[in-house]
């Protein structure tokens, strides 16, 4: 045994068949057990204990030849199938690997090795566990393996991992969160956030004259013409071209773009104009595709001269764009401010244009329905976000007013605080106030 | 003090190194770095051939961010590293044969631990090749019974990465505030 003794109080651990990347995991592992000290070392005739990855390309042979030069080393098996039999030296982990299992099995190694009386308390990692080992223990008695004395004790072993039992260790309390002290940020700054958002402050819903200020008819707009075109675009499976005054924009539904011949400076002005007899659009022959490459090619070409402005969009980001210019933290006529509204899945928030609090928004959303108000109070934010990103979001199709009578009669769930949530606090305001190596959200 | 995690899974490919390296503070521990030279690992622990950083939030505290070993579908023992995580940040490869039997997989691998916590899910390539939409993604998360956000993200980008960490955060807890 004292050959493979590297220290006193640790078992020395070796690999056979395992990745280096698993190696280094185990290592993590290893560093962050305190109670059982594990020491890597890649000479494997210093090993006291060596973990064998069972299902490892060629695996047989070489642990053919680890056993014949090593005869007595202690072999620790991870496998997805259990061996049909193991000698006396030999011990068996199920994989995946639970953390618990392999602590138990190095515990039960350690005890093995150290002479201790192997503990039988099952495993249960919902109780506080209590320290069984005393930090001052040595391998001061080492166990013999091959005497007949401790074969049960090896046989207990591998029943104990079988069955999953462990010797407790106890946690480490943890420490009490701090207390917040901030409101939230706006998470992410938005460039020009007026364009998107608008800039009206909070109304008094009770008073009709101020209720007024809060809503937009999208038919007027360009949004409304640019839905239609979209729905009619993935209809025709065709290209579109779309004429607005002066300016053409052509909508690929099988490519799912949009492609124009002027950017967002341009774009942005005729969203806040009213619109009707000046629009015209055609549905282009299959041909047309090739064409429009050579257009957009060219256009580009132009176009980079002058400046940099985006000038083809993701259809989806396209309609949330001119959604965000056309209502400008306002809600489209006729939304109801008294029935919950629900978010069918998480927007795809980094391709499309920032809404400030989106994040928090679509979180408190997609957990539960509620309506918009109380949104607004519950996270503290200003109506006008909330209202933008509804706008955004219904428009894409994502959100949806609750015509549910389950909705209205149940006052959404506060959600419960999490118990590290001052660090959590302090992560988010890091990720929101990172200047260094954001680059800050432009307007397409 | 407080040392919580972040995990960092998803197939070979799918940008966890890169994911680490751009939240990272300090300059992140490389898997591909020392993964070639497997004699140096030693036994005074001289070389950890593992994704990990971390993010600093004051003297005390520190977030780690830890990427998954085991590439290889049979080498997973991630179980050991989710303890004290916060949350799962999943990253898939849309160009890989198969993403969603890689998202299929990699949720089922972390039930237990999304359950406890939450996942986040990053979508890498998608301007390579767009093989799916993201509402296959979304679909498939339904119908494995699992909630949360589903992102196209750049891993360099410390944007997309920091939204899909917000994400994460928040879905934890909702309620949330930046601290001062």
């Amino acid at each position: 045994m004292s050959e493979q003794s590297l220290s006193d109080e640790t078992i020395a651990v070796s690999f056979l068949g395992v990745d280096k990347r698993s190696m280094s995991a185990y290592e993590f592992f290893f560093n962050g057990m305190k109670q059982i000290p594990c020491e890597l070392v890649d000479d494997i005739s210093q090993a006291q204990l060596c973990l064998v990855d069972k299902d490892a390309y060629n695996i047989q042979e070489k642990y053919k030849k680890l056993r014949q030069e090593y005869p007595d080393k202690l072999i620790l098996f991870l496998s997805l199938e259990e061996p049909s039999c193991l000698d006396d030296k030999e011990f068996f982990l199920q994989k995946p690997v639970k953390k618990n299992a392999l602590q138990a099995s190095l515990t039960q190694i350690y005890h093995l090795l150290s002479g201790k009386t192997v503990n039988t308390t099952p495993i249960n990692s919902t109780e506080e566990k209590t320290d069984t080992l005393n930090n001052n223990d040595k391998f001061s008695q080492k166990v013999d393996i091959h005497s007949e004395n401790n074969q049960p004790q090896i046989a207990a072993i591998n029943n104990q991992i079988k069955d999953n039992t462990i010797v407790s260790i106890k946690t480490p309390a943890k420490e009490k969160p701090k207390t917040l002290t901030a409101k939230a940020g706006q998470l992410l700054k938005v460039v020009n956030e007026k364009d998107f958002v608008g800039q009206q402050a909070d109304i008094d819903i009770n008073d009709p004259a101020q209720l007024e200020k809060i809503f937009y008819e999208p038919n007027k707009f360009l949004q409304a013409i640019v839905e239609k075109v979209c729905i009619k675009s993935r209809q025709a499976e065709a290209i579109i071209q779309l004429n607005v005054l002066n300016h053409v924009f052509y909508f690929d539904y099988q490519e799912q773009k949009v492609y124009s011949t002027v950017g967002p400076g341009i774009i942005r002005p005729l969203c806040l104009l009213p619109h009707d007899h000046h629009i015209s659009y055609k549905i282009k022959d299959p041909a047309f595709r090739a064409q429009l490459h050579e257009i957009i090619q060219a256009n580009k070409n132009k176009t980079i001269k002058k400046n940099r402005e985006n000038q083809s969009w993701n259809m989806e980001a396209f309609m949330w764009l001119i959604t965000l210019w056309c209502s400008r933290g306002r809600l489209p006529k006729g939304t109801s401010l008294s029935n919950p509204v629900y978010l069918m899945q998480w927007p795809n928030l980094t391709r499309l244009d920032p809404v400030p609090h989106a994040v928090h928004i679509s979180a408190l959303l997609y957990k539960q329905p509620h309506t918009l108000l109380e949104i607004t109070q519950q996270l503290g934010i200003e109506q006008r976000y909330v209202f933008a990103f509804y706008s955004a979001c219904k428009s894409v199709g994502l959100a949806h007013v609750s015509r549910r009578e389950v909705d209205k009669i149940f006052v959404p769930e506060k959600a419960a605080r999490h118990k590290n949530k001052s660090i959590l606090s302090k992560l988010l305001s890091k990720l929101a106030g990172f200047k260094d190596k954001s680059e800050m959200n432009e307007i397409a | 003090m407080n040392e919580l995690k972040i995990i960092f899974a998803g197939p070979v490919g799918s940008g966890k190194t890169t994911a680490i390296e751009t939240l990272s503070d300090a300059a992140p521990v490389s898997t591909n770095q020392s993964a070639s030279d497997m004699t140096r690992i030693r036994k005074s622990k001289t070389t950890v051939a593992m994704d990990y950083g971390t993010m600093t939030l004051d003297d005390q505290e520190k977030i780690h961010l830890y990427g998954t070993p085991g590439q290889e579908r049979f080498d997973f023992m991630w179980d050991i590293l989710t303890n004290n995580g916060l949350g799962l940040v999943l990253l898939l490869d849309n160009t890989r044969r198969d993403p969603l039997n890689d998202m299929t997989f990699f949720l089922e691998s972390f039930k237990d631990y999304i359950n406890e916590t939450a996942v986040s899910i990053g979508i890498t390539q998608t301007k390579i090749v767009p093989l799916l939409k993201m509402d296959q993604y979304h679909r498939k998360l339904k119908e494995l019974g699992f909630k949360g956000p589903i992102f196209e993200v750049d891993a360099r980008s410390f944007n997309d990465m920091s939204h899909l960490v917000q994400a994460l955060l928040f879905t934890i807890d909702p309620g949330l505030e930046c601290s001062a």
